[in-house]
């Protein structure tokens, strides 16, 4: 695998690792995130800790198990529920 | 009261239960027990319709839900947890979850996890602390915002930053960890 020498942070780069992060957690606004994917291309530090967030990101969407509810469980419950008042006959 | 009824359940169905799914997910990463989750879904739902005319059409549905289901675990992790001689949990994330804190990156190379499989993912996300991987699971897996999240969990956005940095950081490290002792790579020194 060998030692990974990450790129330099531009002196003028205003980018900080937070930002990455948030900008990929969609957490800037429509202007800021514009402004930061135009300065992240200028520097090689933040470009590459933004690819390396972003792979991580997705890495973990793709493997982390996902769960769905059985068609049994939906019908027990819509049951369960229809046998609490306050609201009516539950209709499906 | 039939045609409340209705509206009821057109609320339950339409808005409710299409995020049943995505409960499950969380439920089930946060007990790591498919009993319990189904248990806590339940709980969530049955709270849901209960509280249901305290909840105003077409919001946030979903975050909505989250947030109850997270109460219910969070109070019965609670009477579990109330054991002699055990760590003080909230003391242990305050400690953790100061703001002011460096942003330290944990400098990995993510080719190293590519290969591990779905199982080895979910065990090492499952194996954090329980704010941890809270946060990752609404934040990476289900894609709410801050401020949804500062909602659900009921903490500043401030600490949501902080505290979803530390929980990549810990499960980057766990995953290197489990990727050495798999054979995926050898541990670097
Ligand atoms: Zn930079």
């Amino acid at each position: 695998m060998g030692i990974r020498i990450p790129g330099r942070h531009n002196t003028n780069c205003r980018c900080t690792d937070e930002r990455v992060e948030m900008a990929l957690d969609g957490a800037l606004s429509r202007k800021e995130q514009e402004r930061f994917l135009q300065e992240v291309k200028l520097c090689a530090y933040c470009s590459e800790k933004y690819e390396r967030e972003k792979s991580f990101k997705q890495f973990l969407c793709n493997k982390v198990s996902r769960k769905a509810l059985s068609p049994s469980f939906i019908n027990s419950l819509k049951e369960k529920i229809g046998k609490q008042p306050g609201h009516g006959r539950f209709i499906n | 009261m039939q045609e409340n009824g209705n509206k009821a359940d057109d609320v339950f169905n339409e808005e409710f239960l299409p995020h049943g799914d995505a409960l499950l997910t969380f439920a089930y990463h946060l007990t790591y027990d498919e009993a319990q989750a189904e248990d806590l879904v339940q709980e969530t739902f049955m709270k849901a319709w209960r509280f249901i005319d305290s909840y105003q059409r077409g919001t946030n549905a979903k975050a909505w839900l989250f947030k109850i289901l997270k109460n219910a675990f969070i109070n019965d992790y609670r009477k579990k947890a109330k054991r002699p001689h055990s760590v003080d949990y909230e003391d242990f994330l305050a400690y953790h979850d100061s703001e002011d804190s460096s942003y330290k990156d944990l400098d990995t190379n993510n080719e190293v996890f590519q290969g591990m499989m779905g199982d080895e993912v979910t065990k090492a996300l499952n194996d954090l602390p329980v704010n941890f991987k809270t946060v990752i699971l609404l934040c990476d897996i289900e894609g709410f915002t801050y401020e949804e999240m500062s909602a659900i969990i009921g903490i500043r956005i401030g600490t949501i930053r902080s505290r979803l940095h530390r929980a990549r950081n810990m499960l980057k490290d766990a995953l290197q960890g489990y990727a050495a002792n798999l054979g995926y790579t050898e541990k670097e020194h």
